[in-house]
């Protein structure tokens, strides 16, 4: 029978190994290591694209500098100075087309110049306006409420329940939940964390998501397909349609 | 901790190290409880113990992130993004590759003593300290 080489046994030998592996990439551990939280968020941000080409929508990618895609890390700045993506299907003879966008200020649809920034957002396409809010000093763009299908909150952390409740809030608050068919559907909005979650935090994820129609996603490292593949199921919600003009 | 964290920038390294001084003190109130089944082969090892625990947070906290990071230009439309732009910085090509074979070196020291990656992705340190206690035990590779 092979025996493995039992950690405990060889301990001086495996930390020497991971001395040598850390001494061999110091320079990248150096370089990249504080960009690791936009690494996570752009990785989640990537998987909510995918689920949609993974369900029939063509993706094309949106405002590229030369072919250069460039990635909206903060709250602060116009989203034309950043690139997004476009997913596009066709279903009957209705023609669906939104943009996901990272990091867009979104306005509360139920009270005006009130706004959130989502981690990441899918709306309308088209339908991101610049406007002048009498609460602000300057200018800003942002996806009104009406034109949002879903969004996103990423957290590169462990779940507790602090995060877990303050979460439910959110969509009460910035989703339409009328007026949505189901021709074409969206995942719910939802939190997407890092971290596995202990056997409480599983509790409260249940109870949550048995309660709003939200989903509560943990352990994105230690299952990197969840957001997007069919085998983890996760709660849907249909398409805003536009409220019809007189 | 230091092992791990000498070579990262400051943030990065003070947030390792916070998350580890607030595990080890519960880690060893579990290993060192008399006369658990659970716990016994970590209590005999623990030393080692504690250097898995350093590299789980590593992995956890370093290699994870900077792998998605890696995949993020390259998973949805091969061939038409060259670069991405985060913040100030632009990863290229030549990022991705070092990534890349970072990863696969960690891959080929977890795989040379036989460390399942399930381990180092621990959701509590209870956890944690009970699969450490199975892949120590002598009935793990029977």
């Amino acid at each position: 029978m092979n025996r493995r080489n039992r950690p405990y046994k060889k301990a001086s030998s495996l930390i020497k190994d991971v001395e040598k592996f850390l001494t061999k990439h110091s320079a990248t551990f150096k370089s990249q290591g504080s960009r690791v939280s936009h690494y996570f968020e752009m990785g989640c941000y990537n998987d909510v694209v995918k689920f949609y080409q993974k369900n029939g929508f063509i993706v094309s990618a949106k405002n590229l500098f030369g072919t250069q895609f460039r990635y909206k890390i903060s709250a602060n700045g116009d989203p034309d100075n950043f690139s997004h993506f476009k997913v596009s299907k066709v279903v009957g003879d209705k023609l669906y087309e939104f943009e996901v966008h990272h990091n867009l200020s979104l306005e509360c649809p139920y009270g005006s110049e009130i706004f959130y920034t989502a981690d990441v957002s899918v709306i309308n396409n088209g339908s991101i306006v610049r406007i002048n809010p009498e609460t602000y000093t300057q200018k800003r763009s942002c996806c009104r409420g009406v034109d949002l299908q879903t969004f996103f909150e990423v957290k590169h952390m462990a779940p507790f329940p602090e995060l877990l409740f303050s979460f439910v809030g959110i969509p009460e608050n910035i989703i339409l939940k009328e007026n949505r068919n189901i021709e074409v559907q969206h995942l719910a909005p939802s939190l997407l964390m890092s971290g596995k979650a202990n056997f409480h935090g599983e509790k409260i994820k249940n109870y949550l998501e048995s309660k709003y129609d939200i989903n509560i996603i943990f352990n994105i490292f230690g299952t990197p397909s969840v957001i997007y593949s069919s085998s983890y199921p996760k709660k849907k919600i249909g398409t805003l349609d536009k409220p019809l003009t007189v | 901790m230091g092992t791990f964290t000498n070579r990262l920038p400051q943030n990065l390294a003070t947030s390792i190290q916070d998350q580890y001084d607030s595990l080890l003190p519960i880690f060893t109130k579990y290993a060192q409880s008399e006369g658990n089944q659970y716990y016994t082969s970590v209590n005999t090892n623990f030393e080692i113990s504690c250097f898995f625990l350093e590299m789980a947070l590593f992995y956890k906290n370093v290699i994870v992130p900077m792998s998605s990071g890696a995949e993020a230009f390259t998973s949805l439309i091969p061939g038409v993004i060259t670069a991405v732009k985060v913040g100030n910085y632009t990863l290229t090509y030549s990022d991705r590759k070092k990534i890349r074979n970072m990863e696969s070196d960690f891959s080929k020291v977890l795989s040379k003593y036989q460390i399942p990656i399930r381990l180092l992705l621990f959701s509590d340190v209870k956890s944690f300290a009970r699969d450490l206690n199975i892949f120590f035990s002598p009935e793990y590779d029977e």
